[in-house]
């Protein structure tokens, strides 16, 4: 019975501390960062490369076919939104630092985050970027894990509409130590105004998909520009309406 | 009596697969096809316009909805298809109802905001709105534009008569006020020299969707009998916002006065220049236009309509027609 008991116990321990893992806490781009003359600094980034339909919590084989057959259409339509508005991050991220007096630049294709080694430091950045050190003072990764739209469900009922979604993380590592001076995720979602099931061309859930970006985008390029204007002062009003062409 | 008991049981499955269906589809809300204008422009000299939503509905603007993510597991009876069925047919009703009562309890929340507002509700005249609203669109356009019953003198053809149907959104700042109007030209009302098929190719949008619940009525009339009209769209035009410490303030009738004639004026330009005019905007790449709503930064897709320097107008994916102010501020 005793040794039931500690094994019960035994084994709680192992499935806790194994969930336990390293989470990075938000880091918000320091001072220091500007009071550099002219820093080097890389923008990458990593997306998959078409939106997608995701589906959670049918969690069961029939369950998720049922689900499937329930949103073909959708899952259909989905990869054929165009990518470009979001994947014109990171050129607009390099003209945003550019702007603010940096020597910013998009980094070459050959760069991989997934491919570097893991850092040996206990703490800062999870991989070790230092082949790249010699290149940039800081690299600018912004990782998008997923766009396009979810939805979510409980077995066989679908518990919310399609929803637009962008998710990932930005960060910013500094390239002489390792660590993050810049840390955060992002995860935008956009209801669709109105109905959405609207097949074939779905515009509820395709301009929600287009929302999504742009809001992601604005989130992204704040986080860099309102730590730069804390320094400057610069408020530079945003124009009330802006356009971008597809 | 085991007859009986088969029959039970394929009428619970039945019922069940019935409410399957009906909880795991999509929400369905009234929409209707948008109906391409069947009216060739150089026929038409005037427009008459009616309204059919009298009194015009008020409500408060909703915020942004955010999705709830709460999907726990459930388990099923097993045993019986039927039973499970009808279990999972009993969670999607459950799952329906709450949504439906977060919707419901979100609307109560937001109309709120018209506290400010009923006073001036209560005193709008709406034909003297509408009238003034169809003489200011006149002066725009290149035909004349009456409502039902002013004295038109000069015309001899019968006029092409438009039918709104409004419903007015007043933001949660109390900053401006937007008129969703849904506009239709019923093919009865068509006299023969007037009305001539257009070209099928003129537009490709075939949905028309989106928070149209005040609309309700008209759009399933539309959606029940769409060949019975020969131009339908819906036409949405918010207001310049107003100071915030105007808007701190209760509106005055004539405050309100003016702002629903003024939306109405825009609303017949934009929806009569759609119903006869060009369609050049259809072949214009699609973009995202930026703007302010209650204050926040507001995206939307669409193809660019016309951009006059304070106001941008422009085509939803939908089809749709939303006239919005340049400037978040006055």
């Amino acid at each position: 019975m005793k040794s039931s008991f500690i094994l019960v116990v035994l084994t709680c321990v192992a499935v806790l501390t194994g969930c336990a893992g390293r989470v990075q806490p938000p880091v918000a781009l320091d001072q220091n960062f500007w009071q550099k003359e002219n820093p080097r600094v890389g923008v990458s980034m990593t997306s998959a490369q078409q939106p997608a339909a995701y589906l959670s919590g049918a969690d069961c084989l029939l369950c998720l076919a049922a689900a499937n057959i329930a949103n073909s259409e959708l899952i259909d339509h989905m990869p054929t939104l165009p990518a470009e508005d979001l994947l014109s991050l990171e050129a607009e991220l390099v003209d945003t630092l550019n702007a603010q007096g940096l020597q910013a630049s998009a980094v070459t294709d050959s760069f991989s985050v997934k491919h570097l080694k893991p850092s040996s430091l206990p703490e800062g950045a999870e991989k070790d970027f230092s082949p790249w050190a010699d290149t940039y003072d800081y690299l600018l990764i912004v990782d998008v894990s997923m766009f396009g739209t979810h939805r979510s469900y409980s077995g066989y009922i679908p518990t919310s509409d399609p929803q637009a979604v962008v998710k990932g993380r930005v960060y910013m590592v500094d390239m002489s130590n390792n660590q993050y001076v810049l840390y955060d995720a992002f995860h935008t979602i956009r209801a669709v105004d109105g109905e959405w099931d609207e097949a074939p061309t779905f515009p509820g859930v395709t301009n929600a998909y287009f929302q999504a970006i742009e809001s992601s985008k604005d989130n992204i390029k704040g986080l860099v520009a309102k730590a730069r204007c804390k320094t400057c002062g610069d408020t530079a009003a945003e124009p009330a309406v802006a356009v971008s062409e597809l | 009596m085991i007859a009986a008991s088969k029959l039970n049981v394929l009428a619970g499955v039945l019922a069940a697969l019935g409410l399957l269906a009906a909880c795991g589809s999509a929400q369905q809300r009234p929409t209707a096809q948008h109906i391409a204008p069947k009216v060739v422009a150089a026929t038409v000299s005037h427009v008459q316009v009616e309204l059919t939503s009298s009194p015009p509905l008020f409500r408060g603007a909703l915020g942004s909805v955010e999705p709830d993510e709460a999907n726990a597991g459930v388990l099923y009876p097993g045993g019986h298809p039927a039973a499970f069925l009808l279990g999972v047919a009993i969670h999607g009703s459950i799952v329906a109802g709450q949504k439906s009562s977060e919707a419901s309890a979100a609307q109560t929340s937001a109309d709120a905001v018209l506290g400010k507002w009923s006073s001036a509700i209560t005193g709008l005249n709406i034909e003297s709105a509408l009238a003034g609203a169809a003489g200011l669109a006149q002066q725009t356009l290149p035909i004349t534009v009456s409502t039902v019953g002013a004295t038109v003198t000069g015309i001899d053809e019968a006029p092409l008569r438009l039918y709104l149907s409004t419903e007015f959104t007043v933001a949660q700042d109390s900053r401006t006020l937007t008129a969703r109007t849904l506009v239709q030209v019923r093919s009865l009302d068509l006299s023969p020299d007037i009305a001539r098929v257009a070209a099928p190719s003129m537009r490709s949008v075939k949905h028309l969707g989106g928070r149209v619940e005040p609309l309700d009525h008209a759009h399933s009339a539309a959606a029940n009998s769409a060949d019975s009209f020969a131009y339908q769209n819906v036409v949405e035009v918010m207001s310049v916002p107003r100071q915030a410490t105007t808007a701190a303030e209760d509106i005055s009738p004539k405050a309100l006065q003016d702002l629903v004639t003024g939306l109405w004026e825009q609303t017949l330009v934009l929806a009569v220049d759609d119903l006869v005019g060009s369609q050049k905007d259809i072949q214009a790449p699609q973009q995202t236009f930026r703007y302010f709503r209650d204050g926040k930064k507001q995206f939307d897709r669409g193809t660019l309509i016309k951009d006059s320097g304070d106001r941008v107008s422009f085509r939803t994916l939908r089809g749709w027609i939303r006239s919005v102010p340049t400037s978040p501020e006055a």
